[in-house]
């Protein structure tokens, strides 16, 4: 082991080709993506010594969410690793990555490839959104006792915080609409996006009904899609074609890891990820330029804008309200490629993807200018992880 | 109308086993730490806050209190009811524990409402807590 100085970086992006009911395997988009992140780091395969995903194989909570597993993407592409990890439990989304950020900074590998791939879309068919464990035959761990109840959807879980949220700090169903329209407005900008045509609040207030007060629009939509990064050890950089800096981790887990149980309901897990993540670096809010926060629900925009400290405790309402702050534009744009609920949902990759297009000034008509510092936040509810990503310098 | 909802058998283990086997005698139960007072759920055989390694299963009375709710309206699982209110509901003389249930009722009460309960059997030999009106005895 011998540890690096100076913080891990981003070096490298791929994504597979995104849609909804793709005719292509998990494995094949997997391949498409991990080969692609190479190749944009400006690295061969053979320089990839570390690889990493979330979850691979492990326990399915719903049809096609798994993504390939780890060994058969190390053999299919003959890497040699000096270090690998699967993981299903731990930040979020995310926590396959910031293990590989220390496995870099520790020395373990050079440059790690990150990986996480869903098909939702294609395994769940054309039919209605299933609820989560339909295929297993018993439940286990945290999430058990609320499968148990026949509460079955995240949906009814974040509809419990919502309407706490409304009920103590005034929140609006309109609020929320805003938060879909916005993420429409810039999908309409992203070719890989699923829903591009523009969102108006009759649109969204006359749209069924999911959980009350949640409707459709509230809610992601399953997809088909890869995306891998690769994660290089900070002196390496000379050899990379760019990068995007490491700056900061979210990943604690303070509070109780049960959505039914969290205290206050009017925040969540995404609370002790920002704290985290603050207190490990001298910026600040102010000098965020994009946000990009996880969207499985609209309230979770919320939710995430109060923990980063964009806004008060129950400002996150009026701060979404007409959506001009948060628009391409705005003081702070957020989702800038349509988030989960109108790109897509890649489980929290889509908004690393974006993050690293923004910092490497290839979003396209969604670029942000002069992008330097952005916030990515992944999950929610009870289980949530945060980066604080900055623009390499050459 | 049947009350109990499609759902998924939680898998019992050592620490709950106590819960579903009270559970099917008609008792909701929480542990208590003799130690520190605290009562706590899940149960871990281990308090939470002072880990005292004694806790004891003792019945949860009602009313409980609600402290959120939603309607689902969504049929998630094949055959299963796509409209039914869903209660979050806290017992605060029981150091605040919290059970999910469904709501007897069209409508799911507001905030602060005081609701009895009944356990229905669920899920093969388990049972799921269904909330409703308190009426000042269950």
């Amino acid at each position: 082991m011998r540890p690096v100085g100076g913080k891990p970086v981003i070096s490298g992006l791929g994504q597979s080709r995104i849609g909804r009911r793709l005719d292509r395997s998990g494995f094949q988009l997997t391949v498409d993506a991990v080969l692609a992140a190479i190749a944009d780091a400006g690295l061969q395969p053979s320089d990839i010594d570390g690889l990493t995903t979330y979850p691979g194989t492990a326990v399915e909570l719903n049809p096609g969410f798994n993504g390939p597993d780890l060994y058969e993407i190390q053999d299919a592409l003959g890497l040699r690793l000096s270090w690998h990890l699967g993981v299903c439990q731990g930040p979020a989304q995310f926590m396959s990555l910031i293990p590989a950020a220390t496995a870099v900074a520790m020395g373990l590998c050079r440059h790690a490839v990150a990986y996480r791939t869903t098909t939702e879309s294609s395994a769940q068919g054309t039919g209605r959104r299933r609820g989560l464990g339909e295929t297993m035959a018993e439940g286990e761990g945290v999430l058990a006792w609320l499968l148990s109840t026949g509460s079955v959807s995240a949906a009814n879980w974040t509809a419990f915080y919502i309407a706490r949220h409304m009920h103590e700090y005034g929140t609006t169903k309109e609020q929320l609409g805003w938060i879909a329209m916005t993420e429409r407005s810039h999908a309409a900008l992203n070719p890989d996006a699923v829903f591009t045509t523009p969102l108006t609040m009759d649109d969204y207030l006359g749209s069924r009904l999911i959980s009350d007060p949640l409707s459709l629009y509230d809610c992601d939509i399953p997809m088909d899609g890869a995306t891998a990064v690769v994660i290089s050890a900070p002196d390496t950089t000379p050899d990379l074609r760019h990068w995007a800096t490491i700056e900061s981790v979210g990943s604690a887990m303070y509070g109780r890891p049960y959505w039914e149980h969290w205290p206050d309901l009017t925040t969540m897990a995404t609370h002790d990820a920002a704290a985290h993540l603050w207190s490990q670096t001298d910026l600040k809010p102010a000098d965020v330029d994009v946000a990009q926060i996880y969207d499985a629900f609209s309230p979770f925009v919320l939710f995430w804008l109060e923990a980063l400290g964009f806004c008060g405790p129950g400002e996150s309402g009026p701060f979404v309200e007409g959506g001009t702050r948060i628009s391409l534009g705005g003081e702070l744009p957020i989702n800038t490629w349509g988030g989960q609920l109108s790109g897509g949902r890649l489980h929290g990759w889509g908004f690393l993807a974006e993050s690293l297009r923004q910092l490497w000034g290839t979003a396209g008509p969604r670029q942000v200018d002069d992008t330097e510092v952005v916030v990515v936040g992944a999950g929610g509810g009870a289980s949530a992880s945060a980066l604080l990503l900055t623009k390499g310098d050459r | 109308m049947t009350l109990d909802l499609p759902g998924v058998p939680a898998r019992i283990t050592p620490e709950s086993e106590p819960f579903w086997a009270a559970g099917v005698d008609g008792e909701l139960t929480v542990e208590r730490c003799p130690d520190c007072g605290l009562h706590q759920f899940p149960p871990r055989g281990v308090c939470r806050a002072c880990h005292g390694r004694e806790p004891r299963f003792v019945p949860v009375r009602p009313p409980g209190v609600v402290h959120s709710m939603t309607v689902n309206r969504n049929a998630w699982y094949p055959d299963g009811p796509a409209e039914f209110p869903l209660v979050l509901v806290e017992f605060p003389a029981f150091s605040g524990v919290r059970f999910v249930g469904r709501y007897d009722g069209a409508e799911p009460p507001g905030f602060g409402a005081e609701v009895g309960f009944r356990l229905v059997p669920a899920l093969g030999d388990r049972f799921q807590v269904v909330f409703h009106a308190w009426d000042g005895r269950s």
